[in-house]
């Protein structure tokens, strides 16, 4: 009988073993962002070959929703998103941890109207042209209370950032919540940006996420492209006027306007994201607004302890 | 006794199975692979074009956005690996990376200029046009886009796909191969459950039959997979049991069969020592039970002055020289009981068993045996009236040592005469007394035998004149039979007995000469004589030889021409019986007298008559001028209705003229029926066949009588002819003769004429035909024929 239990040891290791073998390969690091100024270095270190070591995909969606449904739908699994969008993906069961802080929204996000409105509260009974994620209704929600409008005194029109200009243009809109480079093409046409980020600071993030899984089998990868986009950070800090043209690439602004842009963002070091992600409480207090926002209840998926992880920062920052 | 499973042969079917089917699979999957990758493609492919379309749509109603849109969601899908749409101008209008957009496509990929470029020369109209993992697409004739034609080109990352497939069908593989396994395994240990309880029930069963529960049978299930087997180890079992049970019967049956033969069988271990015995053969020697001769030594049965030889020969220690002996049927003597001895016969036969050597001695008793064999030999070999020997008797007594002496055949005479006359027992009074006083003789070197019918043999080696003269003193004595006087008398043949033929032969010598020579001799005693008979012998012999040749036609003519006294000229011939037996050649002289004295005659006739009548109507038909042909009948036929009509008969089967036939009539002194036969000559006359007396001067018969008969001819005997010229009386006879008949009109012919003074002499006395040697001596067909030929050739010609 001995001899029968090897024999079906044997098969069995020798059948389960490609099973072993697949699992054991890391999976490859699919990136998808959407046109976003705070987004761009990662395109500039690609171009200057700083990813070249290590295999990822840079998936160059249109639009955060595009995002959103591209990692929900599994076609990327790591997301330069906002952070409410952050939190929405961690409530949809996504396993997913922040690791990477790439702006604070310093202006960079707005509520541009037309010329004649001059007052917030003039906002009432108007239209206002808004993306349907949590960032729009968390921008929106701040500006009632600047306001001090009730949601039902406006008219919010959902619509795509890509939609918002020509909206504006067209004069379906009397306002959008949208930022650059829709916001920089739009105050250049005499647009007026009654309310920006500027007023929320440390609120309008974006962050980059990752799937849990990804995270513990390509740790490695990961850290490298985290490390890739500290140094072209530091490179930017360090000589902006040089990459301007490559920052600019994507988002196709004139070139005096891309500094512009920039000045609308803080671009965090590590040390100061992981100062940022130290504060517990006000962060979970800001992680709680957006899922009230987001009509979340449970806010057990929200939680700081889970959401954050910053063995990547600190690694960096050690190094 | 444990049954270990892994030596059953089944389980290394069950592994080879298992490794096949895993091997099916992967072979399987192998194979599946490639299909799988190419319906992947096909879809993807689909899935791209209509992606394709719809980019074509945005682009024909210049919705920019949502085509970049629909680009950007399209590149986050693994198969895609870039996307563009090119307007004419080579401007990008939309791509996977949003950088290019609104380029020139020179900066962006010049390579696809170059690409483009060609194939547009090329006459580039259709759709799309697929290249490696490269397609490219144009749309022909874009409605609203500026008026400008735009591309675009997909770069499909196919490796996926494969990858895909492999990873598909790896799961596959490996779900399959450990249902397999588990399957495999799970049917494995069941069957193996199943089996070993079965077959310890089997185990059971067979154990329990092997401790002696013979009735015990396996429980057979109808639905078992064992059933064939169960019923198998039944059916053994079966057999076992009734073989076992024969093997008892078989010892009870042997037991009887032992004590029911009537042979006495005693078998004895090497040692001598009596081991089985048989009733039959206690019975033999005279004892009562077998309990007195079994564990006996075996020599308690042999007589003493055999003892020593037979203990050699069987029991001295382990080499047993019994060649010569063993499975031989001899006749010995035993001792019996109370110490008398008895005839045996006995056959001793050996056999081994289980390495030790018995014998076994199958004993009849002969004493029985014995009388009846004294018994038959009297009645075979003694006579039962005379009490003398008989034939056999006397032959057994002469047949141990070479003959010699002489042998006496005597018979009774009258025997036959008073068995008639007073009935056979006084016949057999006579042989009793005659036998007795033969007995008188058997002191003197003499051996008497009595033989069937008053016959007696004498053997003795006194001269012939001894035992005749004796034998001659019982003659015409006078004895009483029952107060009845007899005269007795008696004949008598004897041989010198030799060495060089048989007893039996040289007696039917003896009996030939009694029955032909001795009644003939004066004194009924007579030698025989072998020459004679020898000659009777090969005269018997050739008349057999004789009825062959008749009956298979070996017998055929030479024919002697009559010649014309006057022309020389041959008028007719005579057609003379031959016989050539293998190239021994017969004369008539010698076989002709052997037909006459039997019943071969009238054959040899018959052949004759048909032989003659067939050739003349061969000659006719061969269209010769054939001459009258005669032959030789004897006259004592000739008054037997059934010869002439055989005449007739062969004269009308063949149509012969009757002129042509002649019939020589011989032995006319010998006729009986004259007037019979005279009759018939008159009616072979009246047919118109000629008749002639053959070899006239011979017999005794004078003229008158020969004339008086129908004849035409008149053959004169050479003799008579010699005779004439050599005496005037005999010339006087001879001429008288002729004279008569020319008055008669009866023609004559000189019969062996052989020289001229013959011829001569003759023709002076007007003979009309000379036949003999100085003319023509007998000639064979071929030859006579010839002659006649050449004869009628002269006469044509002449």
């Amino acid at each position: 009988m001995s001899k029968l239990v090897y024999v079906f040891t044997f098969v069995a290791f020798v059948t389960w073993m490609p099973l072993g073998c697949g699992s054991a390969p890391p999976e490859k690091l699919q990136i998808g962002t959407n046109i976003w100024p705070g987004y761009e270095p990662i395109y500039v270190a690609r171009d200057k070959g700083y990813f070249d070591s290590i295999h990822i995909e840079l998936n160059e969606l249109r639009s955060a929703t595009q995002v959103i449904q591209a990692f929900t739908g599994g076609d990327i699994n790591v997301a330069a998103v906002t952070l409410d969008e952050a939190i929405r993906l961690a409530y949809l069961q996504q396993d997913i941890s922040i690791v990477w802080i790439f702006n604070f929204s310093n202006g960079a996000d707005a509520l541009v109207t037309r010329p004649e409105i001059t007052e917030l509260s003039e906002l009432a009974h108007k239209n206002i042209g808004a993306e349907q994620t949590a960032l729009g209704q968390y921008f929106l929600s701040r500006i009632l209370e600047e306001a001090g409008l009730e949601r039902k005194e406006l008219k919010v029109k959902n619509m795509d950032i890509s939609q918002h200009e020509e909206s504006m243009l067209k004069g379906t809109v009397d306002a959008v919540i949208t930022f650059d480079p829709v916001l920089r093409s739009l105050s250049k046409q005499g647009f007026k940006v009654l309310f920006d980020s500027s007023d929320l600071p440390n609120e309008i993030i974006d962050v980059l996420v990752v799937k849990n899984h990804v995270l513990e089998t390509n740790k490695t990868q990961l850290k490298q492209f985290i490390q890739g986009l500290d140094r072209i950070r530091k490179d930017i800090q360090n000589n902006f006027e040089t990459h301007s043209a490559f920052l600019n690439r994507r988002l196709k602004l004139n070139s005096n306007e891309v500094a512009e842009v920039f000045a609308d963002l803080v671009i965090p070091s590590p040390q100061q994201q992981l100062a940022v992600f130290s504060k517990r409480e006000e962060l979970q207090h800001l992680f709680e607004r957006y899922a009230r926002i987001l009509n979340i209840e449970d806010l057990a998926s929200c939680r700081c302890e889970q959401l954050v992880n910053t063995e990547l920062l600190e690694q960096l920052s050690e190094d | 006794m444990k049954i270990k499973l892994t030596h059953l042969p089944f389980y290394n079917a069950a592994i080879s199975l298992i490794f096949t089917l895993i091997l099916v699979v992967i072979v399987f999957e192998l194979t599946l692979k490639e299909q799988l990758v190419s319906q992947q493609l096909e879809s993807e492919t689909a899935h791209v074009r209509s992606q394709i379309y719809q980019m074509e749509n945005f682009i024909n109603n210049d919705q920019t956005t949502e085509l970049r849109n629909l680009i950007a969601n399209l590149t986050a899908l693994p198969i895609y690996q870039d996307i563009l749409v090119i307007r004419e101008d080579w401007q990008v209008l939309g791509s996977s990376q949003v950088r290019h957009e609104n380029l020139h496509l020179v900066d962006v990929t010049p390579e696809l200029v170059a690409y483009v470029t060609q194939v547009v020369d090329q006459g580039f109209t259709s759709k799309e046009i697929v290249d490696g993992n490269h397609l490219l697409y144009r749309i022909p004739d874009p409605a609203d886009f500026n008026k400008n034609k735009a591309f675009i080109s997909v770069t499909l990352d196919l490796s996926k796909i494969s990858d895909n497939a492999k990873l598909v069908l790896t799961n596959d593989l490996i779900v399959f191969s450990f249902a397999t396994v588990f399957m495999a395994l799970v049917l494995y240990l069941s069957t193996i459950k199943v089996l070993k309880k079965r077959l310890r029930r089997i185990e059971e069963s067979l154990i329990d039959f092997t401790q002696g529960n013979r009735v015990q049978r396996l429980s057979q299930r109808h639905t078992s997979d064992f059933k064939n087997l169960e019923k198998t180890i039944n059916k053994m079992l079966d057999e076992l049991d009734s073989e076992q049970r024969s093997l008892v019967e078989e010892k009870d049956f042997s037991n009887i069969l032992l004590n029911s033969i009537s042979d006495g069988l005693v078998t004895t271990d090497e040692t001598g020592k009596i081991i089985v015995v048989n009733r039959s053969a206690v019975a033999i020697f005279g004892y009562d039970y077998e309990e007195e001769l079994l564990n006996q030594d075996i020599v308690k049965l042999v007589p003493s002055e055999y003892r020593s030889a037979h203990q050699k020969k069987f029991f001295s220690g382990h080499s047993h020289n019994t060649s010569g002996i063993l499975n031989k049927l001899r006749e010995v003597e035993g001792i019996k009981k109370d110490g008398t001895r008895v005839p045996v016969s006995i056959t001793i036969v050996q056999n081994t068993r289980k390495g030790k050597v018995f014998f076994t001695a199958f004993i009849n008793d002969l004493t029985e045996s014995n009388n009846y064999r004294r018994s038959m030999e009297k009645i075979a070999f003694s006579d039962g009236l005379t009490e003398l020997l008989n034939i056999n008797g006397l032959k057994r007594k002469l047949s141990q040592q070479p003959l010699s002496g002489y042998l006496a055949l005597i018979e009774l005479n009258d025997l036959k005469v008073i068995n008639e006359g007073y009935g056979y027992e006084f016949g057999d009074k006579l042989v009793t007394q005659f036998a007795q006083s033969l007995k008188e003789m058997q002191h003197e070197k003499c051996t008497i035998a009595a033989a069937t019918g008053g016959r007696f043999l004498i053997h003795t080696q006194l001269p012939p004149s001894d035992f005749t003269s004796k034998l001659n003193s019982f003659r015409h004595k006078v004895t009483y039979i029952f107060d009845l006087p007899f005269k007795l008398d008696l004949k008598c043949s004897y041989i010198r007995l030799n060495n060089e033929s048989s007893f039996d032969v040289q007696l039917r010598f003896c009996r030939i000469a009694l029955r032909n020579e001795a009644s003939a001799s004066p004194d009924q005693f007579v030698e025989v004589d072998v020459d004679w008979i020898n000659r009777r012998a090969y005269q018997s012999r050739l008349q057999q030889r004789l009825s062959n040749a008749i009956s298979n036609e070996q017998l055929f003519f030479h024919f002697q021409p009559k010649f014309s006294s006057f022309s020389k000229k041959i008028v007719a011939a005579e057609a003379l019986i031959r016989w050539k037996a293998n190239d021994e050649f017969i004369p008539p002289a010698k076989f002709i007298p052997i037909a006459e004295n039997s019943h071969l005659m009238p054959h040899i006739d018959q052949y004759v008559i048909s032989l003659a009548c067939r050739s003349i109507r061969h000659w006719l038909d061969q269209g010769l001028d054939v001459v009258p042909i005669a032959i030789n009948l004897s006259s004592k036929y000739l008054f037997l209705d059934t010869t002439i009509n055989y005449i007739f008969e062969k004269v009308g089967e063949y149509s012969v003229p009757p002129e042509l036939l002649e019939i020589e009539v011989t032995e006319y002194g010998l006729i009986n029926d004259f007037e019979k036969t005279a009759e018939n000559m008159q009616r072979l006359q009246n047919s118109g066949l000629k008749l002639a007396i053959d070899d006239y001067g011979t017999g005794h018969s004078n003229l008158e009588t020969v004339a008086a008969l129908p004849i035409q001819n008149l053959k004169i005997d050479q003799a008579f002819i010699k005779r004439a010229l050599g005496s005037d009386k005999s010339k006087a006879i001879l001429e008288n003769i002729v004279d008569l008949a020319h008055a008669l009109k009866i023609e004559l012919t000189a019969e062996g004429v052989e020289t001229q003074e013959q011829f001569d002499y003759m023709r002076s006395l007007h003979c009309h035909y000379i036949q003999g040697y100085l003319l023509s001596k007998p000639l064979e067909e071929s030859d006579f024929l010839e002659k006649l030929r050449e004869q009628n050739a002269l006469v044509s010609t002449g």
